[in-house]
């Protein structure tokens, strides 16, 4: 009876799709590009794992669980995920808990702060990293210290800075949403602060940060720039297949590894969206109350603000010893200040920036728009394979980078689709790499809207097409121009995709900083760096410069109330 | 009556929740609305009224059956390309546009040339008192002045079929009278066949032309304001539509023109046709509160105590106490002028033989 | 409205100006220099020949290989300029070459700096050398290496940083050294060879994919010992003032023939071939000068500093063997090492 039903339903939906030609166009162009750039390069990484010139050889998957150096850096990359989403959950929680939960001063600095290492390339934070605390850093030398920064500890140092504003931001909300009656209630009840905190607050708080555990794992195991500059001896899965692949040409044992690597953030990426997220206790109405529970009592507060200043301190001391590296002219040896760094950037690297801008600002608004777009026919409309679709255009937040990019370079090195050494093919990395943030940004802008209003336009007449670039567009407008510079950011600090696919043609400035680092030329990646960060902060302020004036004061919600 | 415009053909819609749960909002429904009326789907929520309508407009899809306009199949056409328009309940006005663009959008869809546009708008507007309100944005008018914009934009594009989706529920109560007169008024002035949904009976029975009233998915009567209230067509319509007793008796004789039953021991004459009824059936007897005449113990049809009482102003609730523990609820309209019953007092019952109605007993929805 | 067709067609405007781009004759090469002096040398060529525009990727020449490996069927470039000959023999093993025995240079090279079949031509010459840093050595007591075997001293566990074979020309010589010094020196691994190797791997600290970054490593002190070609540690370390020293094994040291071949198929085969020849003119290699390589243009300058065959020992290291073999050989060596 229900299969009845549900077979009459999907007749429907095709004879619907029949009659709506601009829909089924746009439908079929949607699904012909997530065929062709996230299926398809997948497809070819498995293929290219088990089938070689022309036989049905798995022959890495045997030696793979046979040869210590091959499975070692899988327990290498788990074993760092682990410690780092430990790590980085922590930290961020208490960045979470201090800027929602008490009356600290100075949030907006901590924010700031927090949010800091998203605007730069990740890998900065490596560089950082080996001028405090190499074997002869700035910390090393002056307190004298014995510790190895390359290898594990190095990883779990730069990884859980780099990636904690992820959770921060995950916990920020979920602490912030937390009903403030439930503990007002357990109070009411005579639970002191710390039995309300632990018996009431945290356990609200379990499935975000379950969450924010599971993302910050899937992101440092997808690491690349950080553990090319510090993994040391302690190589790590990602660098393995960046070398099988590019260093050897040896693809089918790159495609192994890529498998293998899959395999947990798939496993971890369904976990997380189909069981941790359907659990969330907290109201999720979208509007962030803010007027929780504060914790005024000093033997909270304190502990908290010095954690968290002795922590901000760490990640500006950082930032700040890049910057002044950046100006010296041979560092470690002669730290007196040039400008030599930045010319060379300038001169030699001139070329890459142009490259890079190029690129970065024609990905961005092509992506921008068919994020939205996917994101519009997800939520608003109903046709046959709907689901598939949503599933499809998320799928690349579980796909790590260096799996895109070994199935782009495998894809798209021959005919019948032949994009390497071109800019396109970068773009293409760079537009359906982010296309999953995109999505659920865009989905979160869409269901803002009141559906009348759009199904108002479609009552009055209006198509597609019409619709959604009259109507709908322009109410998400603000939100969606601020999507745009979050992926232009992520264009400006890509690489463990783009490592692959970059050519003679098309340099990046993130390929160029690696570079400089392989090369021990320290001052002229923190020059490289600085450079990067100073165009994301430029189109930061612009965009908001730019959303203000265009927006100033609309948009009030309407009707309905 | 005229030709049929809109027609529904056992419409069936069935919701399912993800892999378990099967709800079927509208359980073959079927309806047929004529040409310039308004018609109303009335019931309390989950009966599948706004469905309808909004299976109608091409918002849900049905699962079964057929849906006609102008005798043509509609199921498949996508709703931008159906004759209708809606006026919705949050009113869906574009939040970004001014009152001219909203009103126009529908025109400039149809690619209208723009002078004309700017005429129709204004002739529009006049017809809800908004004139002069062209350039003003929409985020800056009142509730009452964006429900009239959201009726303009709907009428201005002269669709066959006009829909309301419970446009006034977000109203305050005072305006909700002035408003629905003025959307009857300009229905019938501009004769636009009209579906119209709405949970609030008193509103169903001062606009419509017929009223369709609905519960679980099912239609349970359809007629005139008249007819539902005075001949429900069983105990859910009698309930639903203002208030009522409901009283078991037995038919003791019936014929052409009336039915004699016993009830709360006593035989009453009802005058309803009788020809459905046979001796000993047994029914229920709808007693609408103000159908009581409150009389001297003597010469009542029954004797009664006063239970408890509720005075509201312009008339006095009495529950009043009968024989067998039955109950009845009897309205006294101006108890000011009438007098106060006291609690207790014994009190006697007068029929109104023409308002009583009787129904078979069982007979509980369709 | 107006405003989003405003966008839209800024955005237009943008996508165009980034495709557009000025249609001057290129040339697109790979070199293995590092980038400031693969800088330098094509400046010199550009300035010379104004109306080709050099289009360069700078790459280990191990990368090179694997970057015609896998374009084989597209090249994108068409010159390799740079970079140890021992990846341009596997390149000629594997067809990946274009012969061109009619440059002017291919009279006065002599055999052993040229492939046979005109397939690739020697550029310059490099030793390898051992550089450690002084205030290291100090600090552990110990003296600079000057033999393989040194090399496996318990005090430089953990402060040998050298490439990785796979990627850069240093370390493949670096290794084919090894392998010719210790035990046999048939080419190839022999028994010795693989404990040695073996002990060498637990010595290292960091591996890199750039050959010359050891020297920079080493002067700033990151590690304290690295193995990298002469002309390296002179330029990169002793030229810059780092506190380091430069010795050689005593067995003999490894050597390479820095290489330049064409790219079969690839797409600007005439222009490559004038910067073919422009490469081995005396103006080309006198600025080798400046980055203390050691030409095979006999008419070009010596630089003052430079290491010539005459100042080391010089193993007998069959170089086309080791080309002809690489990728056997770099198997077996990631099998010792656990690296690939």
């Amino acid at each position: 009876m229900k299969l009845d039903a549900y077979r009459r339903e999907l007749r429907g939906e095709v004879r619907r799709l029949v009659h709506d030609p601009v829909l089924l166009g746009i439908v079929g162009i949607v699904f012909l590009l997530l065929a062709v750039f996230i299926v398809f390069p997948l497809v070819k990484v498995i293929q290219h794992s088990i089938w070689h010139q022309g036989a049905f050889q798995p022959r890495y998957f045997v030696e793979f669980f046979q040869k210590t150096y091959y499975w070692r850096p899988l327990i290498n990359s788990l074993i760092v995920g682990g410690l780092v989403s430990l790590c980085g959950t922590i930290v961020a929680f208490i960045f979470a808990y201090g800027i929602a939960r008490t009356d600290i001063p100075g949030k907006g600095f901590f924010r700031l702060i927090a949010m800091m290492p998203i605007v730069s390339p990740p890998f900065l934070i490596a560089l950082a990293a080996i001028l405090l605390l190499g074997n002869h850093g700035v910390i090393t030398e002056a307190l004298k210290l014995k510790w190895d920064i390359y290898g594990l500890s190095g990883l779990v140092l730069t990884e859980t800075l780099a990636y904690f504003p992820i959770a921060f931001m995950i916990l920020e909300g979920v602490l912030s949403k937390i009903d403030p009656s439930i503990e007002e209630a357990a109070l009411d009840m005579g639970a002191s602060k710390l039995r309300t905190f632990f018996t009431v607050t945290l356990p609200l708080a379990v499935p975000g940060i379950a969450s924010a555990m599971l993302l910050v794992f899937i992101r440092s195991l997808e690491d690349f720039g950080n553990p090319v500059v510090i993994q040391g001896r302690f190589r790590v899965l990602t660098v393995a297949i960046y070398h099988a692949a590019v260093g050897r040409y040896n693809l089918p044992l790159g495609a192994t590894l890529a498998i293998f690597m899959l395999l947990p953030t798939l496993m971890i990426f369904v976990v997380q969206k189909y069981y941790v997220a359907r659990r969330s206790y907290v109201t999720v109405t979208g509007k962030p109350s803010g007027i929780g529970l504060k914790t005024i009592e000093k033997r909270i507060k304190i502990p908290i603000f010095i954690a968290m200043s002795l922590l901000a301190g760490g990640i500006l001391l950082m930032y700040g010893v890049v910057l002044f590296g950046s100006f010296t002219k041979l560092w470690g040896y002669d730290n007196s200040l040039t400008w030599a760094n930045y010319r060379y950037v300038f001169s030699v690297g001139g070329q890459y920036i142009w490259d890079t801008l190029k690129i970065a600002l024609i990905a961005t608004p092509v992506g921008g728009l068919l994020s939205i777009m996917i994101a519009y026919l997800v939520v608003r409309k109903r046709f046959i394979g709907r689901g598939a679709m949503e599933f499809t255009s998320m799928l690349n937040f579980a796909v790590p980078g260096v799996v895109v990019g070994i199935g782009y370079v495998l894809a798209f090195n021959t005919p019948p689709v032949q994009l390497t050494g071109t800019a396109l093919i970068i773009i293409l990395v760079f537009i359906f790499r982010r296309m999953p943030v995109g999505i659920r940004d865009g989905i979160a802008q869409l269901q803002q809207i009141d559906p009348a209003i759009e199904e108002a336009s479609s009552s009055l007449g209006a198509g597609f097409f019409r619709t959604f670039t009259r109507v709908t567009l322009p109410l998400v407008a603000p939100a969606f121009l601020s999507g745009l510079v979050y992926i232009f950011v992520r264009c400006m600090t890509a690489i463990s995709a783009v490592i692959f696919v970059v050519s003679a043609g098309w340099q990046l400035l993130t390929v160029a900083l690696l570079y400089e680092v392989d090369q021990a030329n320290l001052a002229a990646a923190a020059a490289y760096g600085y450079v990067i960060i100073g165009i994301v902060l430029s189109a930061i302020v612009l965009m908001r410069f730019v959303v203000s004036r265009l927006f100033r004061g609309r948009l009030a919600p309407l009707g309905g109330e | 009556m005229g030709d049929v415009v809109v027609r529904f053909e056992n419409l069936v819609k069935v919701f399912a929740e993800g892999t378990k749960r099967e709800v079927r909002a509208v359980d073959d429904f079927s309806l047929s609305i004529d040409r310039g009326d308004l018609v109303t789907l009335l019931g309390p929520s989950g009966c599948g009224k706004t469905t309808s309508l909004r299976i109608l407009a091409g918002f849900e899809n049905a699962t079964t059956g057929s849906v006609y306009i102008d005798e043509q199949r509609v199921n498949d056409i996508p709703p931008q390309r159906r004759n209708t328009a809606m006026v919705f309940q949050s009113y869906g006005l574009f939040p970004h546009m001014t009152v001219l663009e909203n009103v126009a959008y529908g025109l400039k869809v149809k690619h209208v040339p723009k002078r004309t546009i700017g005429k129709q708008v204004t002739e529009v507007l006049n017809l809800v008192g908004l004139q002069g309100l062209e350039k003003r944005s929409v985020a800056k008018l009142s509730g009452g002045q964006q429900q009239r914009v959201a009726l303009c934009r709907a009428i201005i594009t002269e669709p066959q079929v006009l829909l309301f989706d419970e446009p006034l529920s977000n109203l305050d109560a005072k305006l909700r009278k002035g408003t629905r007169e003025q959307i009857r008024r300009i229905q019938q002035d501009l004769g636009i066949t009209s579906l119209y949904v709405t949970h609030d009976q008193a509103e169903a029975m001062s606009i419509s032309d017929s009223i369709a009233v609905m519960s679980e998915g099912k239609l349970q009567q359809l007629g005139n304001a008249e007819e539902i209230y005075a001949k429900p067509a069983n105990r859910f319509v009698a309930g639903f539509i203002g208030e009522a007793n409901l009283i078991p008796a037995d038919v003791v004789s019936a014929s052409i023109g009336s039915i004699r039953v016993r009830m709360l021991g006593t035989e009453i004459d009802v005058l309803q046709p009788g020809d459905a009824f046979a001796p000993g059936d047994a029914v229920e007897v709808v007693v609408r509160p103000e159908a009581v005449d409150l009389v001297s113990p003597a010469d009542g049809d029954v004797a009664a105590t006063v239970g408890f009482s509720h005075y509201t102003g312009s008339i006095i609730l009495y529950s009043l106490i009968l024989a067998e523990r039955q109950r009845l609820s009897v309205q006294v309209a101006n108890p000011l002028e009438r007098g106060f019953l006291e609690t207790d007092e014994e009190i006697g019952l007068h029929f109104h033989r023409r308002s009583l109605h009787v129904l078979p007993r069982g007979s509980g929805q369709e | 409205m107006a405003k989003g067709k405003a966008l839209g067609l800024l955005m237009l405007l943008v996508a165009g100006l980034a495709l557009s781009g000025a249609a001057a004759e290129v040339l697109t090469i790979y070199t293995a220099y590092d980038a400031d002096q693969a800088q330098v040398y094509i400046e010199a060529f550009e300035a010379t020949h104004p109306d080709i525009d050099v289009e360069w990727v700078r790459l280990s020449s191990g990368e090179v290989y694997t970057r015609l490996l896998a374009e084989a069927a597209n090249p994108q470039a068409s010159l390799w300029f740079g970079g140890s000959n021992t990846s341009h023999i596997a390149a000629a093993k594997a067809g990946l070459l274009e012969p061109y025995k009619e440059s002017l240079a291919w009279q006065y090279i002599s055999p052993q700096f040229k492939d046979p079949d005109g397939l690739w031509i020697g550029l310059y010459v490099g030793y390898i050398g051992f550089v450690s840093n002084t205030e290291f050595l100090a600090e552990v007591g110990a003296e600079a290496p000057t033999s393989w075997q040194d090399l496996l001293k318990p005090e430089f566990k953990g402060e040998i940083t050298i490439a990785y074979a796979f990627a850069s020309g240093t370390a493949y010589t670096t290794l084919a050294g090894m392998l010719t010094a210790i035990g046999s020196s048939d080419p190839g691994f022999d028994e010795e060879d693989e404990a040695y190797v073996a002990a060498f791997n637990e010595q290292v600290g960091q591996y890199n994919s750039s050959g010359s970054a050891a020297a920079t490593m080493v002067g700033l002190g990151e590690f304290g010992v690295g193995c990298v070609f002469s002309h390296d540690i002179v330029k990169k370390a002793i030229a810059k003032g780092y506190p380091v020293v430069m010795t050689f094994p005593a067995e003999g040291t490894s050597y390479e023939i820095g290489g330049m071949a064409l790219i079969k198929g690839g797409p600007q085969l005439e222009l490559a071939k004038v910067f073919y020849d422009w490469a081995m003119t005396k103006e080309a290699q006198d600025l080798y000068e400046q980055f203390f390589r050691l030409p095979l243009n006999p008419e070009a300058v010596l630089a003052e500093g430079s290491v010539k065959a005459t100042d080391v020992n010089v193993l007998p290291i069959d170089l086309v063997w080791y080309g002809d073999n690489k990728d056997a050989m770099l198997d077996e060596w990631s099998e010792i090492t656990g690296e690939y």
